[in-house]
Parts: C-alpha cells; structure tokens; sequence
C-alpha cells in the first residue's frame, strides 16, 4: 500500500505540529499536560501492594513486538523500577516470543538500576504462548500468588475480562490501558482504572516527564485541534450542500482525497 | 558505540519504510520489503527458542525442586515434548489423513486442545454476568442512562425484544403517524450503534492513531526516553 496525496498531506498535518513542539520543549518552553488518573494510579497501585507486602502483576495481554508493545515495555520498566525501589516482586507473564526477551531485559535493568539485581528472578518474567492458554495461566497465577495490584497494558482480545474479573475476585487494584477500542468497556468494568485511546501512548511521556515526549504530545494535540477543525468544516460544507446543491459540491474533496 | 549503531540502524529502517510507503511502486522501493520482512523471521526464530528455554527452565526447577504444583509442569513437559515428536514425525512423513500419526495428532490437537480453549473461553460467559451485574448498578445519574441504554440495545438485538415494539412497523406509511416506526426498540438500537456509539469510537480511534503516530516517531528519531529505548 503506497500513500495517496490525501495521506501525505495528514502525514504532514499530524507529524508537523508534533516535530514543532519537541523542538519547542528542546528549547526550554514548559508545556503543560493534564492529568491522567490512570498513570497517576500506578504509583498507588505499587504503594498499596508495598504495605500489604504482596507481589505486583504486570501483564502484556498479547501484544506482538510492534509499537503497541513496546510501549508496553515502556510501562512496565517504569512499574518494575518503582517494584524493586520498595523491594517488590514483579510477575510477568508475555504471550508472544518477541516480546519476551524484551520484557525479561527491561525488568532486570529496572531492578540493576535501582540497585537491587539480587532481587530479580528471571523465572518471573513467563513465556506463555496461545491465548486462552495465557488467559488461564495468569488467572491460576493471579488466585496463587494473590497479587495486590494487576496491570494490564497491551493488546488483548477475548481474555481481557477474564484476566480483569479474575483479577477483581482477588482484591487487587488493577490498571488498565489498551488502543483496541473492542476490549475498552470489559477493561472499565472490571479494573479501577482505565487508560483509553491515546493515553496509552501518552504514558511513557507522562510517567518520565522528559520534555521532549512532552513536546511531542502537545504536538499530537495540536494534529488532533487540526484534523477536529477540518471535520467540523466538513460538516458544516455538507450542510450548505444541501441547501445550495448548485454552489456547494463534494466532487472536488471526494476526487483529491481519492487521488 | 552501542547505543549509536542500534540510533542510526533504526532510523535507516524507519526511513526506509517511510520513503516506501510515500514513494509511488514504479520506483522499485518496494522490491526489498519481502527480503526485510526475512530478517524478522530470523530474530523471531531466536527469540522463540529463548522462550521455550524459559519454558524449559522454570518448569525443570519447579519438578526437582519438588515445589508446590510441581505434577502441573511435568503433564506441561510430557505434553511439550509429546506434542513436539508427533508434529515433527507426522512432518517428515507427510503423513496422510488416514495414517495413525495423523489420528493421534487429530487427537491431541482437534479433540484436546481445541475444546479446552474452548472451555476457558467459554468461561467468559460467566465474567460477562459478573461484570455487567457490577456495571449496571444504578448508583447515578450517568449509570442509569447507561443502564437504559443498555436495555435498548439489548431488547433491539433479540428477536424477543424486537417483537415488542414490531406493531409501529404498521405506521411507516402513515402521513400522520410516520415517525411512530422510528421509535421501534431496533431501530433506536440501530441509531445508538451507529451514531452515538460510531462517533465515540471513531474519536478514541482517530486520537489512538494519532498517539501510536507521535510515539512511532519518537521511537524512530530514538527521542524515547526514561524507558528502556534509552539504554546501551
């Protein structure tokens, strides 16, 4: 599939505003972004497995090694980061082969970095290949090692309310983040909190506050002002169509976007 | 040095894929994806041996060890390497449907894997009327039009539910009464679903592509910081 000029001129409207933005935060600017509860919930989520001195689970769902994975990864180094500063054991089942080397290695420099390597145990990061194979090991985990909180963050399909429920029926507080819109409301359900849409890939830039990730949401945010001003223009057009069909025609917009 | 060769071989790749997708096909960019698309198939074949070492590993410790559970990892060890021979044998014997290596692997794949994940994803039924009994609570404002909500579109999906409101069918044709049939439970479902429930989506969908965009970039131009990406 190659790009029609329709998509280079979206390449354009959504990557400029963010490549403006990160060399605005390069430059010093503060930039600021709002709140997002979810993220916010995570350092509550590890205090309180800390205080009841209970395992942390961390679960990938299935996520492939694409971008939606990594940047689980992302979350997950910065979660086993905060397990091992209070001395937490991190369990991480990974369904998909290429990712778990990858979170096997960003859960070990986690603990290295905070200086507790000796606490790593390489036999908590698991392999458990097959959907429904995973779904039943991590709730068995989940009812045998009653962690105290449980995040989800990745791609999951059908055992997304089961990992959750099970999940909620031993008590823990579970934080939840996903882009596939089908697993959304089982994830709102069952979890306290939920990290939707673009939050997900907001995190790492929210968890570290590195100003040039945080250009660069300001900068999707500005792509989404962009792209949300043309839909209204849009359908403010499609109205005058029907009023003046002889002035206001389509065939010019359908006819550029199609090229 | 390690950390720039991983910089600059990443960019290279991200830009090779861009030029490839705004480049028209006449200019042969596209030749090379295949032959790409190979090397991912060799670092994945790496990479999956290391799990079923992990596999290996975890479940060997826990069998000496004699830990709690331990009979669990050797009917998983049994079935790996059980699984493992019959696939390479029937494999290398280009074994017909009717040769008894095919019967045992139709045994242990048709009539034992498939219906245990069938029965774990069966499972779900049973969460789904856990987690609807705790959503549908009415403890608000909000949750009480949830809750209608949710009876329409439950009603407007069954037959049952349909047949309650069929009878303003009778009115489509009526000069008066013509907008009673729009009120029917199914097409209201109809209008939920397609209208309300689309544009929520299409939001969180428009906003997730514009998310995985900027973090694609990041990761391309390795501005990715305070994770892994970062490191040596």
């Amino acid at each position: 599939m190659h790009a029609t000029y329709a998509m280079m001129i979206l390449i354009g409207v959504f990557c400029g505003p963010i490549v403006y933005y990160i060399l605005v935060a390069r430059a010093g600017r503060q930039i600021y972004i709002r709140p997002i509860p979810g993220l916010s919930a995570i350092d509550e989520a590890v205090g309180r497995a800390t205080e009841m001195g209970r395992p942390v689970l961390y679960s990938t769902g299935l996520s492939y090694l694409n971008i939606i994975g990594l940047c689980s990864v992302a979350i997950l180094s910065h979660v086993a980061r905060l397990a091992a500063r209070y001395d937490l054991r991190i369990v991480v089942p990974v369904n998909t082969y290429l990712l778990y080397p990858i979170a096997e290695e960003s859960v070990r420099e986690a603990y290295a970095d905070e200086g507790k390597l000796d606490l790593f145990n390489a036999e908590d990061v698991l392999y458990v290949p097959g959907q429904f194979p995973y779904a039943a090991a991590v709730v068995g985990l989940m009812h045998r090692e009653k962690p105290a909180a449980n995040f989800f963050f990745g791609y999951f399909a059908a055992e997304s309310l089961i990992l959750a429920e099970a999940g909620s029926q031993v008590g823990a507080i579970q934080v939840a983040g996903t882009p596939d819109i089908l697993q959304l409301p089982f994830f709102i359900t069952a979890c306290d909190y939920t990290i939707i849409g673009e939050e997900y890939y907001a995190a790492t830039a929210y968890l570290t506050r590195e100003p040039t990730m945080i250009g660069s949401l300001r900068g999707q945010d500005m792509g989404k002002v962009v792209m949300t001003t043309f839909v209204v223009l849009m359908f403010v057009f499609a109205i005058l169509m029907g009023i003046w069909p002889g002035v206001f025609r389509s065939n010019w917009i359908v006819e550029m976007l199609l090229r | 040095m390690r950390r720039y060769l991983i910089m600059v071989l990443t960019f290279v790749g991200g830009l090779y894929f861009f030029l490839e997708f705004v480049l028209p096909e006449e200019t042969g960019i596209s030749d090379m994806v295949a032959e790409i698309g190979k090397v991912t198939l060799v670092i994945g074949g790496f990479a999956f041996l290391l799990g079923v070492i992990n596999l290996l590993r975890l479940h060997t410790a826990k069998i000496t060890m004699r830990r709690p559970g331990y009979h669990n990892s050797i009917a998983l060890m049994v079935a790996l390497f059980f699984m493992v021979i019959v696939h390479l044998w029937k494999y290398y014997a280009n074994a017909d449907d009717d040769d008894s290596v095919m019967r045992i692997y139709n045994l242990l794949w048709d009539r034992i894997r498939v219906p245990i994940d069938s029965t774990i994803f069966s499972l779900l039924a049973f969460y789904i009327v856990s987690a609807a009994y705790r959503s549908f609570r009415i403890k608000s404002a909000e949750a009480a039009l949830m809750m209608g909500t949710a009876v329409i579109v439950m009603l407007g999906q069954i037959p049952m539910g349909q047949k309650v409101t069929l009878w303003l069918k009778g009115y489509e044709t009526s000069p008066d009464w013509w907008w009673l049939a729009q009120v029917r439970v199914d097409t209201i479902r109809e209008w939920l679903m397609q209208v309300m429930n689309a544009a929520a989506q299409r939001g969180i969908i428009l906003g997730a592509a514009v998310g995985a965009l900027a973090l694609s970039m990041r990761i391309w131009l390795s501005l990715e910081r305070g994770s892994f990406f970062d490191r040596q």
